[in-house]
């Protein structure tokens, strides 16, 4: 059940008081900058999409190459030095 | 005569404003300085705080003209919509601060309400009324707040609730219906 407050008889807000927060100039600005804001999603546009899929398939090859390398390398640095013998 | 009530010149002469709005977002400012009292005292009434009022006021006209596309006439003023969306903000306000509801009630009103119980309408019935207001529901205590003391058409009532008119009769009978039960149990 909700919880309400009972007000009996308040007086309605003056004119001055409810002029005093009338601003149309300022609504047309939030209007603005809400409308003007871009409003298609990165993922809903191909080409944007694309790159970004393009990025995170370079970034990924890259890390899995750097992997590699590592290994490689400490495979290297495991391995015992090899003696000739006669 | 209802105060809520409009004339088809004046409908007719809305939807031409509205049209303009549509085309051009500063036409939009014909209905802004239109309803802009009205939709305080609306919210005023749900709130009895100025700038909570200022504020939901704002978002209700910015909500209104960025979907003003998607208005359709219904044969009611164009202030049906914009208090249809002022009651959601309102609602959408106590939802997320679950703080007391405010509910604005003219003494008059109320005397004519209790009038409807079986008690009549003296003091203690109004006390009894008071407290059987409290026990309904949100929507229905909304019902109530439009159709008695805001003294709104069924058909206006229905609008900004989102039901139709038929609905709005059915569920304000069951809500006073209701009402003589709590206040038949509580004499």
């Amino acid at each position: 059940m909700a919880n309400y407050k009972f007000k009996t008889d308040v007086p309605a807000p003056t004119d001055d008081e409810i002029g005093k927060h009338k601003d149309f100039s300022k609504l047309r600005g939030n209007y603005e900058s809400v409308t003007t804001r871009s409003r298609v999603p990165l993922y809903k546009n191909k080409k944007a999409f694309l790159v970004l899929v393009l990025i995170v398939i370079v970034a990924f090859l890259m890390a899995e190459l750097l992997e590699e390398k590592k290994k490689e390398n400490h495979q290297q640095k495991e391995q015992p030095p090899k003696h000739e013998t006669n | 005569m209802n105060p809520h009530h409009k004339d088809e010149t004046y409908l007719r002469q809305e939807l031409e404003q509205i049209e303009k709005a549509r085309i051009n977002p500063d036409g939009f400012g014909v209905l802004y300085e239109k309803y802009y009292k009205q939709i305080y005292i609306f919210i005023n009434r749900r709130t009895d705080n100025e700038e909570l009022s200022s504020e939901l006021c704002s978002l209700t006209f910015l909500k209104a003209m960025l979907n003003i596309q998607k208005y359709t006439d219904r044969g009611l003023p164009f202030s049906s919509w914009l208090f249809r969306i002022a009651l959601n903000e309102v609602n959408m306000y106590y939802r997320k601060h679950k703080t007391e509801r405010c509910v604005s009630l003219e003494s008059k009103a109320v005397r004519a309400l209790a009038g409807e119980s079986p008690a009549g309408p003296d003091e203690d019935s109004v006390k009894r009324l008071m407290l059987a207001l409290g026990r309904l529901s949100e929507p229905d205590m909304q019902l109530i707040e439009l159709r008695f003391f805001e003294e709104r058409a069924f058909a206006e009532v229905g609008e900004i609730v989102g039901i139709t008119e038929n609905n709005a009769k059915v569920r304000i009978y069951r809500i006073l219906e209701k009402l003589k039960t709590l206040l038949k149990g509580r004499s």
